[in-house]
């Protein structure tokens, strides 16, 4: 009687282990992580403090600075364009196609979510659907209330509750965590899972801090693919509706290094601009510089047609990309 | 900048990133590619009446200030456009001008 309790026991523990197993998915080291350890986030809050970085802020006062003037540090919001982005590619798009399976935003997944998330909040992919609901209301939110605060800025509800939600969608970002841990690795079979108590970058050892204790070197932190994870190589077929935004990356592979190109990503926007973790790109002076040589000349020339004279300047234009990918992108 | 089709068929453009997909062409400057343009702006003319009795037409301005702007345009308007480059120049008919057998307001 004993050896059979026992026997079910293993059974059950057995049937658990691979319950769990089955919902982590595969690969060794992969109930290390962030959202492993933690379990999926069940609100926005849980999703912010999961993916938390207010610690790295005292050591590294100077890379979060220039990091919060960048566009990462304000991925779904941005200055409220992605924003209203978001609620147009929501509405326009899953939440009118036949075979999304959403007609109200109650209706709304993480997956559904994941076309334009993969990129502007991959952590999202760590919460449960609930959170997608929450972000579908949120941004419909800020949004009714951004309009009610334009239209009348001494509405004092819409103006507290648009500040409000704005700054929730802004706190929903590409922080340290995300490059530095989450997407550290790409591959993970090969070079283990980004674990939940180590930073990566460029060096091994230990890290001062006391829930990232561990610091370790990531083999992609200064290639190119740790930023094409997101920068984009065309549509993202992996996803049931494929979605296309950023094509940087693929003209970086298939133009830029075709042709020779050996300069990464950070080598340009990081290290040679001198913007380290500000990472800006076309608005930025230095970047404007260094993307494009131009030349022009011109001169005049009196051209006879038939016998009227056509006085005319000849402008020529001469333009070459010194950039790692197309310009414009997108 | 590259034009994405509209969920990967036809020749439509698709504009917002949930229904992009594919490429239809790009006009986007190419890494390590030189890309030329050349632009003819001719000089406004007036008849005149010239000595022999006939007629001709003459730039009476002889000198016009051209300004070229490259401009990067996220959004394809000016919405958030940005100026990158600028050169400006007053391109002159008389600074290699000769008389001629046609009259031409050169000077002599």
């Amino acid at each position: 009687m004993k050896s059979l309790k026992i026997i079910s026991l293993t059974a059950m523990v057995l049937c658990l282990s691979a319950s769990l197993a089955f919902a982590l998915g595969a690969g060794v080291g992969r109930d290390g992580t962030i959202a492993a350890k933690r379990g999926k986030a069940e609100s926005l809050q849980q999703l912010i403090d999961m993916y938390d970085v207010s610690s790295c802020v005292g050591c590294h006062p100077n890379n979060h600075e220039d990091w919060n003037e960048s566009p990462h540090a304000r991925s779904i919001y941005g200055t409220g364009r992605a924003a209203a982005t978001m609620i147009t590619a929501m509405k326009n798009g899953f939440m009118s196609w036949d075979y999304s399976g959403v007609e109200s935003t109650k209706d709304i997944k993480i997956e559904h979510w994941m076309g334009c998330m993969k990129c502007h909040l991959p952590q999202l992919a760590d919460a449960t659907d609930a959170v997608a609901v929450e972000l579908a209301d949120t941004l419909l939110e800020w949004y009714d209330n951004a309009i009610a605060a334009a239209n009348n800025p001494k509405d004092k509800k819409a103006v507290e509750t648009s500040t409000r939600l704005a700054e929730t969608l802004t706190s929903l970002n590409i922080n340290c965590l995300i490059c530095h841990n989450r997407n550290a690795i790409t591959h993970k079979w090969t070079d283990g899972y980004p674990q939940h108590d180590t930073v990566y970058g460029y060096n091994d050892g230990d890290h001062m801090d006391d829930q990232f204790s561990k610091s370790k070197r990531s083999l992609i932190m200064n290639e190119a693919i740790l930023c094409g994870q997101c920068h984009g190589l065309g549509p993202n077929l992996e996803l049931d509706n494929p979605t296309q935004c950023a094509t940087a990356y693929g003209s970086y592979l298939w133009a830029y290094q075709a042709g020779g190109g050996q300069e990464t990503c950070q080598d340009c926007h990081m290290r040679k601009s001198g913007l380290g973790h500000k990472m800006v790109s076309y608005s930025n002076k230095t970047m404007q510089e260094m993307a494009v040589d131009f030349e022009v000349q011109a001169y005049a020339s009196q051209w006879l047609d038939g016998s009227t004279l056509r006085p005319k300047t000849i402008v020529n234009v001469s333009m070459v990309n010194r950039a790692g990918h197309g310009i414009p992108d997108g | 900048m590259p034009t994405p089709a509209l969920m990967a068929r036809g020749n439509n453009m698709g504009r917002g990133p949930y229904e992009k997909s594919g490429i239809l062409e790009d006009t986007a400057l190419h890494p390590g590619h030189k890309v030329q343009e050349r632009f003819e702006i001719f000089f406004p003319v007036d008849d005149v009446d010239t000595p022999d009795g006939k007629t001709a037409q003459v730039a009476e301005e002889r000198s016009m200030d051209v300004t070229v702007q490259l401009w990067y345009k996220p959004f394809g308007n000016m919405s958030s456009a940005e100026l990158w480059r600028e050169w400006e120049q007053t391109i002159s008919l008389d600074d290699k001008g000769k008389p001629t057998t046609y009259y031409s307001g050169n000077k002599e």
